[in-house]
């Protein structure tokens, strides 16, 4: 099982203005100030990481850091 | 041996502000700023073809220089956006226009952003197995005849704007810049990532910023392990300006001192095979700098590093800091 503080930390590598701490678990990436570009950067960071292809057609299912970590547990089979 | 003894370009005076699209882009002054990059762009003339643009930077030349066009022996043109259809050749219709004379060797070279680095190896190997003297290698490639106005994606970026590099042999009282190492690569499976749909411009911009981060710090390591140097060895590293997204990222993954990585995109944009020589431009005559290396990077998708040495002028106190 992938930990969200994982990707917390890798989050907060690449974008130092995303509010990862927010306790709203529901809200969007967008809502915690993520923008495309940094989604590129952390997507990135996630293949690289857990050693998964995320491919485009995906991203539309990684609406926030929970649905992210769950993502990651699904293709790692972590 | 060839060096690199001028640089000078064009850009054209209108400007487009990225600030007058944040309601039409929904996006804000961080974005503009701090991510992107680019506060605006310069667009060509309607009628303003791409050998106008080579021709207007190589009056600049002139100007600096006092070159005359019937010194030229090779002038190359490096764009995806030539005149017409590209038949005939930009750089021959460049030539025309200068009057450059008959025995001048003119052709053309197909790259996008790492045009500039593969251009410089080719014209100069060109230069030195044929004996030329003096040559010109043009960049120019004014994307705004092939965005589309509304893609968010490439309007906020690129930018128009031409160079032209005049190389020539060394000569013992001049110093100059020498490249003295390159490396190349090719991923052409990835191509669409950057390509032509219709007769518009088509960016996918998660592919090329994935692209740009994975493949640009293992080239550029490779370059200096080969040449026996460390970054801190290097004065600049002047790479291709896709965005300030990517430079900060390239930055952060092969922990370079940001100081050493100039850029000129906030008030150019991404100008494709032009930025590299313009933020080369005004710092060939800096004494202090003693190697510097170029990355361009993008269409192909295509990537190119170079090391440029400057070779002090005979008699001349080496001004390195390395």
């Amino acid at each position: 099982m992938v930990q969200r503080a994982e990707v917390e930390k890798i989050i907060r590598s690449v974008s130092s203005s995303a509010k990862v701490d927010d306790t709203d678990r529901a809200k969007t990436l967008r809502e915690i100030g993520i923008d495309s570009l940094d989604l590129s950067g952390i997507l990135l960071e996630i293949e690289e990481k857990f050693n998964i292809k995320i491919p485009d057609q995906d991203i539309e299912r990684l609406e926030t850091i929970d649905k992210i970590v769950e993502y990651i547990t699904e293709k790692s089979g972590a | 041996m060839i060096t690199i003894k001028h640089i000078a370009s064009y850009v054209p005076e209108h400007h487009e502000s990225n600030f007058d699209k944040k309601t039409r882009f929904d996006i804000d002054d961080d974005f503009i700023i701090n991510k992107i990059g680019v506060l605006k762009v310069s667009r060509k003339a309607p009628d303003e073809s791409t050998s106008d643009m080579c021709v207007k930077a190589f009056r600049a030349l002139q100007g600096r220089t006092g070159i005359s066009p019937d010194e030229i022996d090779c002038l190359v043109v490096c764009t995806q956006n030539p005149d017409g259809r590209g038949l005939p050749h930009t750089s021959a219709i460049v030539h025309g226009k200068v009057r450059a004379p008959e025995r001048c060797a003119a052709f053309d070279i197909s790259l996008g952003c790492s045009g500039y680095v593969y251009g410089l190896s080719i014209v100069k190997a060109f230069m030195e197995q044929n004996g030329l003297k003096r040559g010109l290698f043009f960049t120019a490639d004014p994307y705004s005849s092939i965005i589309d106005p509304g893609d968010k994606n490439t309007v906020l970026l690129f930018g128009d704007a031409a160079t032209v590099t005049y190389l020539a042999e060394a000569e013992a009282d001049a110093s100059g810049w020498v490249p003295v190492k390159f490396k190349f690569g090719t991923s052409g499976s990835e191509g669409s990532a950057l390509q032509i749909t219709g007769d518009k411009l088509v960016m996918n911009g998660r592919a090329v910023f994935n692209f740009s981060a994975t493949r640009v710090p293992p080239q550029v390591t490779e370059l200096l392990h080969e040449a026996g140097l460390s970054p801190a060895n290097i004065d600049l590293f002047i790479f291709h300006q896709g965005s300030k997204y990517i430079l900060d990222t390239l930055q952060k993954r092969m922990d370079l001192d940001p100081g050493k990585i100039p850029s000129n995109l906030a008030e150019h944009g991404n100008s494709v095979s032009s930025s590299i020589p313009m933020l080369l431009e005004g710092r060939l005559k800096d004494g202090g700098l003693r190697n510097i290396v170029l990355c361009g990077f993008g269409v192909g998708l295509s990537w190119a590093s170079c090391l440029l040495q400057r070779s002090a002028a005979k008699g001349e106190a080496d001004g390195s800091k390395s």
